[in-house]
């Protein structure tokens, strides 16, 4: 009984973690994995040509006493960003995302992001965005340590040679999307280094900034080999960087037009993987409706281009563009010449839509000075070639016809063509 | 506190096995509490507990390649932990009071059931774990180290005989005395927290 108490109480026990113990932990972990390869080394050159192996190792010893901290230390504070960095990573859409949806998300929820990292990130991708690369570049290179730079920039004084630092990879996402740039910061900079920048993806890259769009999903380990040119000592770094897959967007549709009304479209959405649909419809208007119907108050055939941007889960984002072509709009079957001869044959003008459909119209006529010349507001009282109502005889000529309706939600639709009088 | 899903576990397990700083960092944020725990149990002072975790530690990440998946993570990391534990009092000659192996196990047995359990158990119930665990950095090393094995580790005598190097009858024999050990300073702890002039001096 005694024993089984005391079992309990320790058998969940835990004491707080302590932020402060890891860099001492670290820098013990350092030395012992040092250490470890050494005595592999050691043993190796037992077993093998022991001339030439300790040969190695005495470079290796060499390196190593010149840069205590430089192969295995890897600056964590900034990296430590693995995968849950939708907590601070710019787009508001990214934040949408955080929830449950990509699968590391959750993994990292960082304390050692402190709040002023997270702005000081923003402001500088936000910079980026603005004004490209060059201007972050500017900032680095005069080492502005001023709360918009951030962490890895920070750091990102020219280290002399001789001096152990740690190097460590900060980017503008940890979290991405496939196809998306990422702009990757090595935390040391200077002219002495050669970067080697290896993205995991059969990508490699010898900028000291390099941005990169990974195309296919997945976990990438970008990996940064730093060597010094005058000393040769080589430190790594390496930050994983989550990328998720995009939606597919696509759609289908469907013109509906019934007599005089505009034409209406019935958008179907094919996307896979989508939660978020933004419709584009070419005419200024959107939508955010998986499946809209819009109607586009046109009176004439077009050509439409109508995009959709699907948003799955992780926030990524797919564009689809489609021409729509409208033709047939509603024609109102105005004839482009007539007689008014009296001879019982086209003798009058009378778009024939308008003859046909029961609705509200103005009937205008206009000659080629831009004079009105007849104005009608019933399709029983049709343009009989006569200027005006004093009955002068008609003249041949070329006139320019105009109707205006109004559609069901009462607004105008205009159409116009031309007409000819033939005597 | 932080807590993963197991897959999300196994995933940052797997970077560890490349060498990933920044999960070994996340494995050890996440472990951190329940093997200081386990460490503090272990040593006199704070200090050595601390050395322990790191050592422990280290040794895990070294030998991380060596986890298969199969059982728990976290019992892994704690035997591991723990192993080095016992390694490290091995190493230290801790004086393990070797008995007679012709003492009779009845008079141990007789022992503890003289012990007054109940208040025992009332007073273990009133105090917190850290008081306890306070309690148990005070007894001597050899009689911690059994105590903890068996009661807490829930070893057999015989492997903690074999771990710490000493025979099956001294492991007895030192649990024995730890409880004894043990179940004074609790009192004394106890009353001189809430007064009681018997055990005041002790």
């Amino acid at each position: 009984m005694f024993e089984k108490v005391i079992k309990d109480s320790f058998d969940n026990y835990e004491t707080a973690y302590d932020p402060k113990d890891w860099p001492v932990f670290e820098s013990k972990l350092n030395r012992a994995i040092k250490f470890h390869f050494l005595n592999k080394i050691k043993l190796f050159s037992i077993i093998g040509s022991a001339i030439i192996i300790s040969a190695v190792a005495l470079y290796f010893i060499n390196n190593n006493l010149q840069k205590p901290n430089t192969p295995l230390s890897a600056n964590n504070a900034n990296h430590l960003s693995v995968a849950g960095t939708q907590n601070h990573v710019v787009a508001p859409a990214d934040i949408k995302n955080t929830p449950s949806a990509s699968y590391n998300n959750n993994i990292v929820k960082n304390n050692f992001i402190k709040p002023a990292q997270t702005i000081s990130e923003k402001a500088v991708i936000e910079k980026s965005d603005i004004q490209g690369n060059k201007e972050i570049k500017k900032q680095e290179n005069t080492g502005n340590e001023k709360q918009e730079t951030p962490p890895a920039v920070e750091n990102a004084k020219p280290v002399s040679p001789s001096e152990p630092y740690s190097l460590s990879i900060d980017a503008s996402k940890v979290v991405a999307c496939a196809d998306e740039e990422i702009i990757f910061y090595p935390s040391v900079k200077g002219q002495n280094y050669q970067y080697t920048w290896n993205f995991g993806d059969d990508n490699i890259s010898s900028v000291a900034n390099p941005s990169h769009a990974f195309t296919k999903a997945g976990n990438y380990d970008v990996r940064l080999t730093l060597t010094d040119k005058n000393t040769r000592a080589v430190s790594n770094a390496t930050l994983m960087v989550q990328v998720n897959k995009k939606p597919e967007a696509g759609f289908d549709y469907d013109i509906t037009q019934e007599g005089l009304a505009y034409p209406q479209v019935k958008f179907y959405d094919k996307s896979a993987d989508a939660m978020h649909w933004e419709w584009g419809f070419g005419d200024g208007k959107i939508s955010y409706e998986q499946n809209p119907v819009h109607v586009y108050f046109i009176n004439s055939d077009k050509k439409i281009n109508v995009s959709l941007t699907a948003t799955n889960t992780f926030g990524c984002k797919n564009k689809y563009e489609k021409t729509i072509t409208f033709s047939n709009v509603f024609d109102l079957m105005a004839p482009n010449a007539f007689s008014p001869d009296g001879d019982g044959l086209n003798d009058f003008f009378m778009p024939k839509a308008l003859e046909l459909y029961d609705i509200p119209f103005e009937l205008f006529i206009y000659d080629r000075s831009g004079t009105m010349v007849f104005t009608s507001k019933s399709k029983s009282n049709p343009w009989d070639g006569r200027i005006g109502v004093s009955g002068n005889i008609p003249e041949s000529g070329t006139y320019v016809w105009i109707v205006i309706i109004k559609d069901k939600s009462g607004s105008n639709i205009k159409y116009s063509g031309t007409v000819s009088i033939v005597m | 506190m932080k807590s993963y899903t197991p897959e999300q576990l196994d995933e940052i397990i797997r970077r560890c096995q490349k060498g990933d700083r920044t999960s070994q960092q996340l494995i050890y944020e996440l472990f951190y509490g329940k093997m200081f725990g386990v460490c503090l149990r272990y040593a006199g002072q704070r200090e050595t507990a601390k050395d322990y975790l790191h050592d422990g530690f280290i040794k895990a990440f070294l030998k991380i390649k060596k986890f298969d998946f199969k059982g728990s993570f976290e019992g892994w990391l704690r035997r591991i932990i723990v192993n080095n534990i016992i390694d490290q009092i091995r190493k230290d000659r801790y004086n393990f009071v070797e008995i007679d192996h012709t003492y009779d196990s009845r008079v141990w047995e007789k022992e503890e059931e003289e012990t007054d359990e109940i208040s025992d158990i009332v007073i273990l119930k009133k105090l917190n774990v850290n008081e306890i665990l306070e309690q148990i950095q005070l007894l001597s090393p050899a009689y911690r180290t059994v105590f903890n094995l068996y009661i807490v580790e829930g070893m057999s005598h015989k492997d903690i005989a074999e771990a710490l190097n000493i025979s099956e009858g001294s492991s007895k024999s030192n649990l024995a005395r730890a409880k004894a050990n043990m179940q004074k300073l609790l009192k004394r702890y106890y009353y001189n927290k809430y007064g009681n002039k018997e055990y005041k001096n002790v």
